[in-house]
């Protein structure tokens, strides 16, 4: 094995291993390779053969799948405690999309044949494994109905707080920042539109003060109105600490923002 | 922050389904405190810090409940 081999509390907050003793833990880890990954590297890609578990310690991945028209999607990011690239390794199947560490990180990984073996001598690994992958199931109909169904305003603003559950920090004055880099054409790729329209509808609740952003930075200046924009509610018509502040057109209109063009 | 009050006192719920607030199960509840969201409702804070108190204690609001009212 590793002459360095990382202790096993590296482990610990990982859905995956949750339930398994220190015995159990401390054979996972004996297994296991980590490696440091500097921001922007490639972790793996596209269609490759899915040989190796991956989960992330610390930093921040982003899986982008590229469509037949070159178009690309951004499945998900990853934070840490997370796993990913395991589904494909137990599915048999190349790797969905790529991976790309969009901050630095450190991963830890596994080869096919050991997850394989640690599934079969420690069953609640496998339990674990069905239980987030039956989770990320729900979460993506969640978005094929957002995508079905929703004004590009509300899937813009689903988006935000599907981060904010993952990667939300509170800062000075009530605001909720999202803790790593992430730029409008992010927003887009989650949301299957273009930056056109993403630009457009960032700047217009920049302009009210919903949210303040910067180049690959973003805050959440106002929680409350960005969730009553992701829930369909309506907007007070007084509200205490923004009558000096009218809603931009934005917001006044009712017609369906244009869907990914 | 919202999340721990009703993780601390589940009672509490019934307070935030009284006055319509759509705090429980919000993903910003972690991150705001009573003080904002009594205010992006337009609730004086101190009436319901003293609402959450007393539910806390086991006087809480009965259902049925009305769904959330709009917020900003």
């Amino acid at each position: 094995m590793k002459a360095l081999a990382p202790d096993p509390a590296v482990l610990h907050g990982m859905e995956l291993f949750a339930g398994l003793d220190a015995a159990a833990l401390a054979e996972v880890v004996r297994h296991a390779h980590t490696r440091r990954l500097r921001k922007g590297t490639r972790v793996f890609a596209q269609s490759d053969p899915a040989d190796t578990c991956h989960a992330l310690i610390d930093g921040r991945v982003k899986i982008v799948q590229q469509g037949p028209d070159g178009q690309q999607l951004v499945i998900r990011f990853v934070g840490p405690g997370e796993t990913f690239g395991t589904a494909a390794v137990v599915v048999g199947t190349g790797y969905p999309g790529d991976a790309v560490a969009v901050s630095d990180c450190v991963e830890i990984t596994w080869s096919k044949e050991v997850m394989a073996g640690l599934m079969e001598r420690h069953p609640p690994i496998a339990m674990n494994a069905l239980r987030i992958v039956g989770r990320r199931l729900r979460e993506v109909q969640t978005r094929l109905r957002e995508v079905s169904t929703e004004r590009v305003e509300r899937r813009v603003a689903h988006a935000l707080l599907r981060l904010v559950r993952q990667a939300g920090r509170r800062v000075e004055g009530g605001g909720v920042e999202i803790a790593f880099p992430l730029s409008r054409q992010d927003l887009a790729e989650m949301t299957g539109t273009t930056l056109h329209t993403v630009s457009r509808i960032v700047s217009a609740w920049d302009g009210e003060g919903i949210v303040e952003s910067g180049r690959q930075h973003l805050v959440i200046r106002k929680p409350h109105r960005l969730v009553a924009l992701a829930e369909d509610l309506p907007t007070p018509e007084a509200s205490t600490d923004e009558s000096e502040n009218p809603p931009a057109p934005l917001r006044k209109r009712k017609d369906r923002a244009p869907r990914a063009g | 922050m919202i999340a721990t009050v009703l993780e601390r006192w589940p009672a509490t719920v019934a307070v935030f389904l009284h006055r319509r607030m759509a705090c429980p199960g919000c993903t910003m509840a972690p991150f705001m405190t009573v003080g904002e969201a009594a205010e992006s409702y337009g609730i004086p804070r101190a009436d319901l810090l003293a609402e959450l108190r007393a539910a806390a204690r086991g006087d809480a609001p009965q259902g049925p409940f009305e769904p959330p009212l709009p917020h900003g």
